[in-house]
């Protein structure tokens, strides 16, 4: 039995292995006494692969057999190269609570191939959370990719298991989609994407009256887009993230560099294409800024501006393309500012904030402090840091950040006088924290 | 580092001098430091060393020795006052000294004094030194202890028919003070234990049927006085699984070493499961089996 399920293991694992989510942060449900395992706070990564992405979960599909053929998928229908296996429930389940209770992982992340129908399909991944929650006592962390199609009644109860659920919009736009995934279109992925997102809505509300109410995918929702297997741009990208975000309220957008497999002439050829993980790379950096920073999604990425900068973050970027509102003054910009000078974090600028409560923040307190003024420098002021560079020449600080001389001291700078601060032009697009 | 920074607030007297002179023993523990700083207090001053009961201070000779015995209650009345300035302060300053970095006692004191006697924005303020080293050591203290909870594997012993998981680890800190939350919530029905080598200790947990009542459900213990039972039957299987399960989803074409290296830093691998090789090839298993 054991050869089989190594043998099923492989196999379902590495064809699962290209979705890039793997967070198992914002469950909330406790430990009972008799239970086993928690999914409570922040995730845990247990290990990295060698790629160095975080191994948080058991992440596998239920079945690779499939009635789809979408062009970007190891586990389409057309691949002849793979194959095909399917776990049993119970052999999930045990996976699952030994790997849990060795401490290797969170908890399960469980998709699956659509082996017949969607119903049967999600079924089955609703009966492997079902015995784990109810047999076994687990309260680890449960994901459950949410197969496209699935009626309401399934989508309720594997929202009442699971602590995240997701359904993959995959391609950032219908008509790509269509180009390569025939069979699919956005009315599926949405549908059931509403329905998940109401039943969180309903359930918050619910438990707000009455704390014992059932909780609904507490981990949020979340999707991935596929970058690069059809021709989008960042633009196009963010605008739909950002509208993923508000209107269907999701906790994470994850963004996965396509890995060409071959075989498939919808998609690019691997012989002469390159996985675009600087593209990866900058697009969870303007996600970030429009999640956590409160960024707008034009300040970010202006409309029609196709790709993000690849030679500078999306901050700096930013920051370059609106330099009359640098630099800015560490001892009186409200944190939110100085959370927009590229280089300083949300963790520098509170302990900025923290420091100017009991004096005057100078130059060489923002290195003790351990802030990193690399980038920064340009970009913010001290009694005895003036820089106006960025002023006088946007172009230049472009070149030495990118030139990786944005290093040192602020000698250039230091004697000069304090820059005449002009108002901004009232057309201007003022960051919103002002 | 400027006076500007020190405006007391009205009604505290100003923070305590530290006495050159003045070297206090403790049992070591955090109860004992916060014992320490009630006993400074009543005296005026700080001390300008904290070492351990019963081992000599090193260096300099110091005019008082002041032996402080712990008493709880007076330890959480210091917890609750330090608590209520900055909530979460003495949290930090406990992952701070299980840092075992000489001095850092004396930091906390003084970052505990100044707390008191200027407000509670002292604590954050990192160019107040004594708030940097002990957010600082803090910090470090509190990822090793985070690192812990992620690569901490148990392997599945049996003697007697009973069941124990047991870790073995090395952390680079004295982390078992603040591990045995996080696992007695996650296996609180599970005979665990970590052991930790670098220091011979063990943090032992105890399921709640098979302990007394009133007995705490962890302890840290002596490692020598543990023993090992035999390695489960399935055990070698689940760990085969596990490293077949971490080759498969590695994607080759984004084989990064030195992204891996940061993430996981060597000194870790001798105790992960999915660094070990498999002995004897599953091939041959396969067929066996
Ligand atoms: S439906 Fe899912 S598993 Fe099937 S081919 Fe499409 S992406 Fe792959």
């Amino acid at each position: 039995m054991r050869r089989q399920v190594i043998e099923k293991l492989e196999i379902l694992a590495d064809a699962a292995k290209y979705d890039a989510s793997c967070a198992s942060s914002g469950g909330k449900r406790e430990n009972s006494p008799t239970g086993i395992g928690n999914s409570t706070g922040a995730g845990i990564c247990h290990s990295y692969t060698e790629d160095g992405r975080c191994v948080s979960l058991l992440k596998v599909l239920f079945s690779n057999v499939c009635i789809y053929d979408c062009a970007y998928c190891v586990s389409r229908r057309s691949n002849e190269e793979v194959t095909r296996v399917a776990f049993t429930v119970d052999e999930v389940v045990e996976l699952t609570m030994g790997f849990y209770k060795r401490n290797y992982i969170e908890g399960l992340f469980l998709s699956s191939g659509i082996f017949k129908d969607a119903d049967t399909t999600t079924e089955k991944l609703v009966a492997v959370a079902r015995s784990l929650r109810q047999d076994h006592g687990f309260n680890g962390y449960i994901h459950l990719k949410v197969i496209p199609g699935a009626s309401p009644e399934l989508l309720t109860e594997a929202g009442r298991l699971a602590d995240r659920l997701s359904v993959n919009v995959e391609i950032p736009s219908e008509a790509g989609l269509k180009q390569v995934a025939p069979e699919k279109d956005y009315d599926q992925v949405f549908g059931p994407m509403g329905h998940v997102r109401d039943g969180i809505t309903e359930a918050k509300e619910e438990r707000k009256k009455d704390r014992r109410a059932p909780r609904f995918a507490a981990g949020g929702q979340s999707t991935q887009l596929v970058i690069g297997a059809t021709p989008e741009t960042d633009r196009q990208i963010l605008e739909l993230s950002d509208g993923l975000y508000s209107e269907q309220k999701l906790r994470r957008v994850y963004y996965s560099g396509f890995v060409p497999l071959g075989g498939d002439d919808r998609v690019p050829d691997p012989e002469t294409y390159r996985a675009p993980l600087h593209r990866e790379h900058r697009l969870y950096q303007a996600d970030w800024l429009l999640r956590k920073y409160g960024f707008d999604l034009d300040e970010v990425a202006p409309p029609g501006s196709g790709n993000l900068d690849a030679e500078v973050d999306p901050k700096t970027s930013y920051a370059l393309r609106f330099p009359y509102l640098f630099p800015v003054d560490v001892n009186t910009a409200p944190v939110e500012w100085l959370q927009r000078v590229p280089g300083l974090g949300i963790r520098s600028a509170k302990r900025i904030v923290a420091a100017r409560r009991r004096g005057v923040v100078r130059w060489d307190d923002l290195r003790t402090m351990g802030v990193v003024l690399k980038r920064a420098q340009f970009f913010l002021t001290t009694p005895d840091h003036r820089p106006q560079l960025i002023d006088r020449d946007p172009n230049a600080v472009r070149q030495r950040i990118v030139g990786g001389r944005g290093d040192g001291a602020p000698q250039l700078s230091l004697f000069a006088p304090a820059p005449v601060r002009l108002a901004a032009p009232a057309s201007a697009p003022l960051p919103k924290a002002a | 580092m400027m006076d500007t920074k020190r405006s007391p607030t009205a009604a505290s007297p100003p923070a305590l001098p530290v006495d050159p002179h003045l070297a206090v023993e403790t049992d070591g523990t955090l109860a004992g430091l916060l014992c320490a700083y009630a006993e400074t207090y009543r005296l005026g001053v700080l001390p300008v060393s904290v070492g351990l009961i019963g081992e000599p201070a090193s260096g300099a000779l110091f005019g008082d020795v002041l032996r402080v015995e712990t008493q709880a209650a007076i330890a959480s009345r210091v917890e609750r006052g330090l608590d209520r300035l900055v909530p979460g302060l003495v949290g930090r300053i406990h992952r701070a000294i299980l840092g075992e970095r000489p001095g850092i006692e004396v930091a906390a004191l003084r970052l505990a004094d100044t707390v008191r006697a200027e407000g509670a924005a002292a604590a954050d303020d990192w160019t107040f030194e004594p708030a940097r080293e002990v957010a600082q050591w803090s910090g470090r203290v509190g990822r090793e202890a985070h690192r812990m909870e992620a690569f901490v594997r148990f392997e599945r012993h049996v003697a007697d028919g009973a069941e124990t998981w047991v870790a073995t680890a090395r952390p680079e800190y004295h982390v078992l003070p603040i591990l045995h939350g996080h696992f007695a919530a996650r296996y609180p029905t599970l005979a665990w234990r970590i052991v930790d080598v670098r220091r011979g200790l063990a943090l032992v947990h105890t399921p709640a049927m098979d302990r007394a009542a009133g007995d705490p459900p962890t302890r840290i213990v002596p490692a020598v006085t543990l023993g090992l039972g035999d390695e489960a039957p399935d055990e070698a299987a689940y760990q085969r699984m596990w490293r077949a399960y971490f080759q498969a989803v590695t994607i080759p074409e984004r084989r990064n070493l030195a992204l891996h290296l940061r993430h996981v830093p060597k000194r870790y691998w001798p105790y992960l499961t999915e660094k070990q090789p498999t002995v004897g090839s599953p091939r041959f298993d396969a067929e066996a089996g």
